[in-house]
């Protein structure tokens, strides 16, 4: 009599971060880094789990997950007891929210304009694993060249910076102008009577670079905070993420994963992607059950005149001194 | 080097950090308060040597583009 097949609920392992392999009795066991940084301790445990339980090699995911491939059914078990033991934890995989991806930030990028990662870390503590109509991928990005594509994510952030000038300490030196122009919007202008730069609100792309390149520091931040992108994936239909609010706080932005993830469960179908659920129902109702009235973006808020409190809003911007007028 | 001290550097085709170093050495070489007018690229020469500059407390007086490059006139701090 043939020996009776152990049953494998490739759900329940899924949800737990094992996912079966081409070859059905091999798994591969993906271990959860939040933001992307994994302490070196941590990574030579994982490296020797992957030599003694794998094929001594480990992948490295897009999500920034490190997978240890080639895990034998029959040892799944020994594994899982010694990742509990060592404190690894592991990712997942199906629908719900995946660990929350992050670059290296504005600690260690220069560019970067927040804390991606720490940011990010956070966030995933709090909402990693929650069960979503189809995967619910989020990401931080430092700053607006987004390498961690926020635009190509469920929910995307990056980090953006006003500028201001404090007209005493330029000495018109036009690097900022010249950088802008070859980088960012085009959005100054040096102007020659006064002898120093004007920003153009609406070529500005916030990324900071002329805060970053003053060799006077006549370059201040206004405000710091995060651009957040909705609906976007890539995959066999791809969809570009739409922005919806700018100079959102760190803390908003945990309120807003919240909101996203709850809008999504109450209105998605299963299966269908966060993206797919905004078109489907249309981006003024998720507007208006999402953000209306707290978040906007930076164009809406200068319609509407009331800016919103970023994390380092101190100084009034000439706009705000126009109504008065 | 002119009769007043103030000196020129041509550092288009010099990569980061040479064309930093280079600078630097011209530099240490002047008096307080003299001008030094490098040519530098565009990319990351421009991003990088007046960051530099800041860091060591050398003054940046004027940025001029000159086709793909960038004229810099640097004061020795």
């Amino acid at each position: 009599m043939a020996e009776p097949k152990k049953t494998v609920d490739v759900r329940a392992l899924k949800s737990s971060g094992f996912i079966r392999q081409t070859e059905s009795e091999y798994f591969v066991c993906r271990l959860r880094i939040p933001g992307g940084n994994a302490s070196s301790e941590k990574l030579i445990q994982a490296a020797e789990l992957a030599k003694k339980y794998g094929r001594g090699y480990c992948h490295l995911t897009f999500q920034q997950s490190v997978e240890i491939p080639y895990v034998k059914l029959s040892e799944m078990d020994a594994l899982k007891a010694e990742l509990d033991k060592l404190g690894l934890r592991m990712a997942n995989c199906g629908p719900r929210v995946r660990a929350i991806s992050a670059c290296q930030g504005c600690k260690v990028n220069p560019y970067g304009r927040v804390d991606a990662p720490g940011i990010a870390a956070k966030a995933d503590e709090k909402y990693f694993g929650m069960d979503t109509p189809a995967k619910f991928k989020i990401a931080y990005s430092g700053c607006n060249i987004g390498c961690p594509n926020p635009q190509e994510n469920d929910l995307g952030f990056h980090g953006m910076v006003e500028p201001d000038l404090v007209p005493d300490l330029c000495n018109g030196c036009t690097l900022c102008v010249q950088l802008c122009k070859s980088r960012a919007g085009e959005s100054l202008v040096m102007n020659t009577k006064t002898n120093l730069p004007e920003r153009d609100d609406n070529r500005c792309t916030y990324c900071g670079e002329c805060l970053f390149c003053c060799p006077t520091n006549a370059w201040v931040s206004k405000r710091i905070g995060h651009a957040v992108y909705v609906g976007g994936k890539h995959g066999r239909f791809p969809r570009w993420a739409d922005r919806v609010a700018d100079f959102v706080s760190d803390e908003d932005t945990y309120e807003l994963i919240e909101k996203c993830v709850a809008w999504y469960n109450l209105n998605g179908k299963r299966g269908e992607r966060f993206g797919t659920a905004i078109d489907r129902l249309g981006m003024d109702k998720f507007k208006k059950d999402v953000l209306v009235p707290k978040f906007k973006t930076a164009k809406e808020w200068d319609h509407h005149g009331d800016r919103p409190k970023g994390i380092n809003y101190h100084v009034l911007h000439s706009w705000d001194t126009e109504e008065s007028r | 080097m002119d009769a007043k001290g103030n000196g020129f550097l041509d550092l288009r085709g010099v990569a980061c950090p040479m064309n930093w170093v280079r600078t630097k050495m011209v530099l240490e070489d002047m008096e307080i308060g003299q001008k030094l007018e490098v040519i530098l690229d565009d990319g990351e020469p421009i991003r990088n040597v007046p960051r530099s500059l800041k860091d060591e407390g050398h003054k940046l007086l004027k940025v001029t583009p000159d086709g793909n490059c960038f004229r810099i006139v640097i004061e020795r701090g």
